[in-house]
């Protein structure tokens, strides 16, 4: 038995708002992550830490407000919009630092938490708000259904949005305008408004306003002009004669800049000097391509050239020699083979950055080298003993390009220099390389045979060599958690909790509940056990869906069109399934079966995590991971939510607490300490916790 | 069974399981061993201190005069109250040890072409934003790999490998100041040098103790106003300045390097006052480098300083009558290389830190016959 939406006024109010505030929630969340992004720079902890404040202050407004009429939260929301995004901006002056200097995490979650609040606790309020505009049973479910498909619809706006090039601020003027719309009850008030802001949108009135709080924010640098990537904004900065360029608020390049670009090939142009072709990976053009002879091919790749307008022509590779994807999507489908392929790493703090230095990725560069063909990877290091975090990263980088070629040798330095080969027939050492720097006739002031004794003088090498663990446990943690302590020892923090968290523990404390809720589940009353069960749906579908993420990057490379499709179908599997329990299925014999069959992808992920099978390496199925956690989201949220249709802002802040704890978890916690096969293990059994609570919570 | 008995039961089991786990945590930490052996070695009565009340420490090692509690340490992170005694936890705890050509240091008018056995332990008495060896500056020591290097094993290393001088760099060496006054003073019975490459960040006292035992002082004047070195130093500008001034009147070889910031300590105001003072305090011999900087820490989302900035400082000093400037960090720029003052032909030509040619003929100019000041020999 179905029930459809009545066309009852009060239900279609509903309906309209429920879809104004998702379609609001999601657009926000997407334009404040990334001005968060551009204020203290992306990695992975600190994208948590706004996750983790937006889903908390969400929560809380629901959880807290019950019912306020929800024309006033809308105006309210639309007053606010403005200055928290503002905050982002002086935020660093107001604390003493400089706008390029970085952010400390205090400074970061004290600014965060300011600029988030007061809109995320509208946006709860309004939650429960507009649940209650309605009529009839299942209040709440029908409010996430309606919430989940104005977020679908938010999605697709911004992605849109920004992949045209749009800026930050004038998306917000189209958001302010929905606000302020829902905000007035005149039907033509509510359309001029729209209107309004539709011609704001297209005409990209909020730029200057952002130019000038960027002005301000550079300071005393004299900011030039921005541009907007699909996931990022560019800056250019300049200083005299020099131009930076920011992306998300980190330094990319000094525009000239001679020095570092010599290293990254002049290294591995003398222990292959007969190459005829060479890609690039994390090389900057303007610093390297000088040095390379004309007589060899070259070809850049790089994620994406939307700062390329941005630039000094000169500064810019021909676009003939330039690739503009992913590198590993490049090399998965490249059917050419190279004589060099140089790899230059970053500071490691997200996992689009670690998708680089796997030992999948190694493996696939070395399938596009020719016979003979010599791969060279640097990454940031120093001379001398290196602290435990970066000689773990080091370490876990040799381990898998020794996984990968049979002869690894390496140039200590400010970057360390891994040159590798199936056999390089060159020992490198200062005489060897002094030698050959004489042979090729050389002319550089900066990489001279001084130089290169210095680097390579005994003490340095065997220095780092002895440091260099020749294999690595299975169990070692990936090497995002590494490059995060290491990040965060800056500010005097141990980031990390590996001496903390034990995984066995975890496993164990979850198996243990697991245990003891099936056994004596009955004696919850049935409410909180019916809430337990949300909020695990909540931080599970979460961890699901972030994982399935995950892996697409290791597998396929960041593709925007995949995150985007990905989250698309999650957004789209949580639509489907929040309709499916609010009007279909709620009444049917077959409830619980249907609901435990929802999470079918647990137990996939179980299945295949205990076979060791989870790096298939199929994206279709990655992708139906994300779309089936969705679902799972969307029905067990609606279905268990109907319980508290006098409270219907409960269930959703509980779900909101939910997906806080799975971003934690995932993200700021199981990535940076424990394995890749032990995260696996740990959502395994959270699956099955799921599914426990699940059973035990449908009568 | 009821409710209570099930959360008692769930909670002690969880209790259980929470406990296993820190103690496996526990047992991890407590193996942790630094190479070399026990950690008792490192540790030696410090100098340069006085006790006042209650157990209380009062450092006299650095301007800071850090009053350290039992069981805290000073502001350094190396120097620590045990039980009312001061020690230092560094001794002969080197976290860097490496072979560099003097000229990196920058030293370019001492023993040209030579190379300088270079150590450093953890710990620093200021906190650079723009800390190139961060890692190891701003560390405690126990949280940095090190090696056991003694004295006498410093001074064995550097003959060894052909080093004329051993270099207390790359963090700060004031900080362990006992481990290098005996590795001086053992160099000095072994006909091996000793430079001091420092922030300048020192008590009158000690380095009037020390002075006698190395032969070479290079100074980091990170600015000209103290402005500057609160907000980006954490440090004190007429300290630094008083320092300067001490190692002039004792008639040791001193070289300032000045690392410019763009546009933070680059105007042209600032670089006026500092030849200025150069000039009136220090006189027109001391070598100055105008370091390009490189963007690292805290500040490395700061833009590299224009080499038009560099440019001008050194033709603001040049006018002011400062005999020696440099541009360092801008590998291949003539202002590298060392020119008579008098006459102005190249004495020693360099490419990067490699001497391409030394024309100098006994410290002196071989077209004019200058004196060209400076530790040649």
């Amino acid at each position: 038995m179905s029930i459809l939406p009545k066309p009852d006024p009060r239900n279609l109010e509903l309906i309209f708002s429920s879809f104004n505030l998702g379609f609001i929630a999601l657009s926000l969340q997407v334009v404040f992550a990334r001005l968060a992004v551009g204020f203290a720079g992306g990695n992975e902890v600190y994208l948590s830490i706004f996750f983790f404040f937006w889903l908390m202050f969400t929560g809380a407004g629901a959880f807290l407000i019950k019912k306020i009429n929800p024309r006033r939260l809308f105006l309210l929301l639309c007053l606010m919009i403005p200055i928290s995004a503002t905050i982002f901006f002086i935020s660093p002056r107001l604390f003493g630092i400089m706008g390029q200097e970085l952010v400390p995490p205090h400074i970061f979650i004290i600014t965060i938490a300011i600029a988030l609040f007061p809109i995320c606790f509208l946006n709860g309020a309004l939650f429960s708000s507009v649940a209650f505009q309605g009529k009839g049973e299942g209040l709440s479910s029908r409010t996430y259904w309606g919430e989940a498909v104005g977020a679908l619809g938010g999605g697709v706006i911004t992605t849109l949005f920004y992949v045209c090039g749009g800026r930050d601020f004038t998306l917000l003027i189209l958001i302010i305008a929905v606000c302020l719309a829902a905000a007035f009850r005149i039907k033509i008030l509510k359309y001029l408004i729209f209107g309004a802001g539709l011609f704001g949108f297209f005409l990209g009135m909020g730029d200057p306003i952002e130019n000038e709080l960027l002005r301000f924010h550079y300071r005393p640098y004299h900011y030039i002009k921005s541009v907007s990537g699909r996931l990022i904004r560019y800056d250019i900065v300049k200083s005299n004669d020099i131009a930076t360029l920011y992306s998300g608020g980190i330094k990319v390049a000094d525009f000239p800049d001679d020095i570092a670009g010599k290293e990254i090939f002049y290294w591995l142009y003398m222990v292959k000097p007969d190459m005829k072709d060479i890609a690039f990976v994390g090389a900057e053009y303007h610093m390297v391509d000088k040095l390379v002879p004309p007589n060899i091919k070259r070809v850049y790749v790089y994620p994406d050239n939307d700062w390329r307008s941005l630039l000094d022509k000169s500064f810019l590779p021909p676009e003939d020699n330039t690739w503009v994807t992913d590198p590993v999507a490049f090399f998965k489908n490249n059917p050419r083979k190279f004589d060099a392929i140089s790899v230059s790493l970053g500071p490691l703090l997200s996992f689009y950055d670690y998708r680089l230095e796997t030992k999948r990725f190694i493996g696939l560069c070395r399938l596009n080298l020719a016979a003979g063909g010599v791969f060279s990877l640097s990454v940031p290091a120093y001379d001398g003993l290196w602290p435990n975090d970066l000689r773990s990263r080091l370490s876990i980088i040799y381990a898998n390009l020794k996984r990968n070629f049979a002869d690894v040798q390496l140039v200590p330095g400010s970057n360390v220099t891994f040159l590798c080969s199936d056999s390089l027939g060159f020992k490198i050492n200062a005489e060897n390389l002094c030698r050959r720097y004489d042979e090729l006739g050389f002319n550089s002031s900066y990489f001279n045979c001084s130089m290169i004794n210095s680097r390579l003088n005994d003490l340095k090498v065997h220095q780092a060599q002895s440091q260099l663990a020749k294999t690595v446990s299975f169990f070692e943690p990936m090497t995002i958690g590494y490059g995060l302590s290491y990040y965060f020892s800056q500010f005097g923090i141990k980031y990390g909790f590996k001496g903390f968290v034990n995984v066995y523990t975890i496993l164990a404390l979850l198996s243990i509940i697991v245990a003891l809720t099936l056994l004596f589940g009955n004696i919850w009353q049935h409410k909180s056990l019916t809430l337990l069960n949300i909020f695990y749906f909540g931080a599970g579908s979460f961890i699901l869906e972030m994982t399935a993420m995950f892996h697409i990057q290791l597998l396929g490379g960041y593709m925007y069109v995949a995150m985007g499709l990905i989250i698309g179908l999650y957004m789209a599997g949580m639509v489907f399934g929040s309709f499916w329990g609010a009007f279909i299925v709620f009444k049917n014999k077959y409830l619980k079966l249907i609901l435990n069959s929802s999470l079918i992808p647990y137990f996939l992920f179980a299945i295949l995590s205990l076979a060791c099978l989870v790096q298939l390496e199929y994206i279709w199925f990655w992708m139906a991971m994300a779309g089936m956690a969705g679902v799972a989201g969307g029905l067990g949220y609606s279905i268990n939510a109907r319980v508290f249709d006098n409270r219907p802002g409960l269930p959703y802040g509980i779900d909101m607490s939910g997906a806080m704890v799975g971003t934690v978890v995932v993200a700021a916690l199981l990535i940076g300490t424990i394995s890749y096969f032990m995260i696996y293990c740990v959502m395994a059994v959270s699956g099955l916790l799921l599914f426990a609570t699940n059973w035990r919570s449908q009568k | 069974m009821r409710r209570r008995e099930f959360l008692q039961i769930t909670a002690a089991g969880a209790g259980l399981m929470l406990y296993q786990g820190l103690s496996l945590a526990d047992s991890k930490k407590s193996a942790a061993d630094l190479s070399g052996g026990s950690e008792d070695y490192f540790i030696k009565p410090a100098r340069f201190y006085k006790k006042l009340e209650g157990d209380i420490i009062e450092c006299g090692l650095c301007p800071r005069e850090c009053r350290v509690d039992k069981g805290e340490r000073g502001y350094c992170g190396v120097r620590e109250n045990r039980n009312g005694e001061y020690y230092t936890l560094v001794y002969s705890r080197a976290c860097a040890a490496n072979i560099d050509p003097i000229e990196k240091k920058p030293f370019f008018h001492y023993l040209p072409g030579s190379t300088a056995f270079s150590i450093a332990t953890a710990g620093c008495n200021m906190n650079c934003k723009f800390c190139q060896n961060w890692n190891i500056s701003q560390a405690k020591p126990e949280n940095v790999n090190s090696i056991k290097l003694t004295p006498t094993d410093c001074v064995k290393y550097a003959k060894a490998n052909n080093c004329r001088s051993i270099a207390y760099t790359y963090s700060e060496p004031t900080v362990f100041y006992e481990y290098m006054s005996d590795c001086a003073l053992e160099g000095q019975s072994a006909d091996v040098r000793s430079v001091v490459v420092s922030n300048g960040f020192i008590q009158k006292e000690p380095l009037k103790r020390l002075l006698p035992l190395v032969n070479a002082y290079k100074i980091d004047l990170k600015a000209i106003t103290p402005q500057y070195y609160s907000d980006i130093c954490k440090g004190d500008l007429y300290r630094i300045l008083d320092t300067l001034l001490t190692i002039k009147a004792d008639g040791k070889w001193l070289e300032i390097v000045y690392l410019m910031v763009s546009n933070l300590n680059d105007g042209k105001e600032d670089l006026n006052k500092l030849a200025d003072w150069i000039v009136a305090n220090l006189g027109p011999d001391v070598p100055i480098h105008f370091s390009r900087f490189h963007p690292e820490y805290l500040l490395k989302n700061l833009p590299m300083t224009p080499l038009e900035s560099l440019e001008r400082a050194y033709n603001i000093c040049r006018d002011k009558g400062i005999r020696y400037v440099y541009i360092g960090n801008v590998y291949g720029h003539k202002n590298e290389s060392t020119y008579c003052h008098n006459c102005n032909k190249t004495l020693i030509k360099r490419k990067g830190l490699q001497i391409v040619e030394n024309l100098l003929d006994k410290g002196r100019c071989p077209y004019c016959q200058s004196l060209i000041p400076g530790i040649w020999n």
